[in-house]
């Protein structure tokens, strides 16, 4: 049985999935995922530009460190995973 | 007339310039951050310089100079990066110590040696690794 607010926190990160995505990305080149995409500029040492893309799906999905995932035209590798423990990963992506 | 500092460190920008792995990467006192499109590079900055017996200038007497050069070699890729900038040390060894002549910089300076090596840097928070290895550099002139 799940305990009630366990049930109330899973609601709430549908919900946030379900209306707050704005990307259908593809994993391991067949499974479709909702998420969140971001790609903010980034810098490192002060010296070299890039960005820093992430992804913010359920828990649920099951993504991992190694996993593909396809976004627009860009295939990205998944460098980490991070939980926040309450049902939403953030992946760290990497560019080919 | 430009100072000694500022011709040296355009020489050794010029004697850097077009190395097998970074080619015309190559930029002095370089603050804008650089694109991918600028990358594997050397950058190159003049030091200070630690002189013993300054007052030897207003005697007139010769005062050797060791001016300390900053070079930093910067890569980004997903992999190999650590080997490319150990590729890029081997190349800028190659261009500064093969020869009297590359290690006077044609007569420039009485000879640059290198005085250290520093732990290299990486950084993955982009969305590529990037790592920096320093290079210091020792010209000495008069």
């Amino acid at each position: 049985m799940t305990a009630p607010f366990a049930a109330l926190r899973d609601r709430i990160n549908d919900a946030v999935i379900g209306h707050l995505s704005d990307t259908v990305a593809t994993r391991n080149g067949t499974v479709s995922v909702v998420g969140l995409f971001d790609k903010a500029y980034g810098e490192s040492f002060g010296l070299i530009t890039g960005n820093d893309p992430v992804f913010r799906c359920l828990t649920s999905v099951g993504m991992a460190r190694g996993d593909t995932l396809v976004v627009g035209s860009t295939t990205y590798t998944v460098a980490g995973v991070e939980a926040d423990g309450a049902g939403l990963d953030l992946c760290r992506l990497e560019a080919p | 007339m430009a100072h000694q500092r500022q011709t040296i460190r355009e020489a050794i920008v010029t004697r850097l310039t077009g190395l097998a792995t970074s080619g015309s990467r190559v930029y002095a006192s370089r603050l804008k951050p650089l694109l991918d499109t600028e990358l594997p590079a050397i950058l190159v900055s003049t030091g200070g310089e630690a002189l013993d017996g300054a007052t030897y200038l207003k005697t007139g007497l010769p005062v050797n100079r060791p001016l300390e050069i900053r070079v930093d070699l910067v890569a980004k890729a997903v992999s190999g990066f650590e080997n490319t900038v150990d590729q890029m040390l081997a190349e800028v060894e190659v261009a500064l110590f093969d020869s009297p002549a590359h290690n006077t910089l044609a007569g420039l300076v009485h000879s640059i040696q290198l005085a250290s090596i520093l732990d290299p840097e990486m950084d993955d928070s982009l969305e590529k690794p990037v790592i920096r290895l320093p290079v210091i550099l020792r010209a000495v002139y008069s």
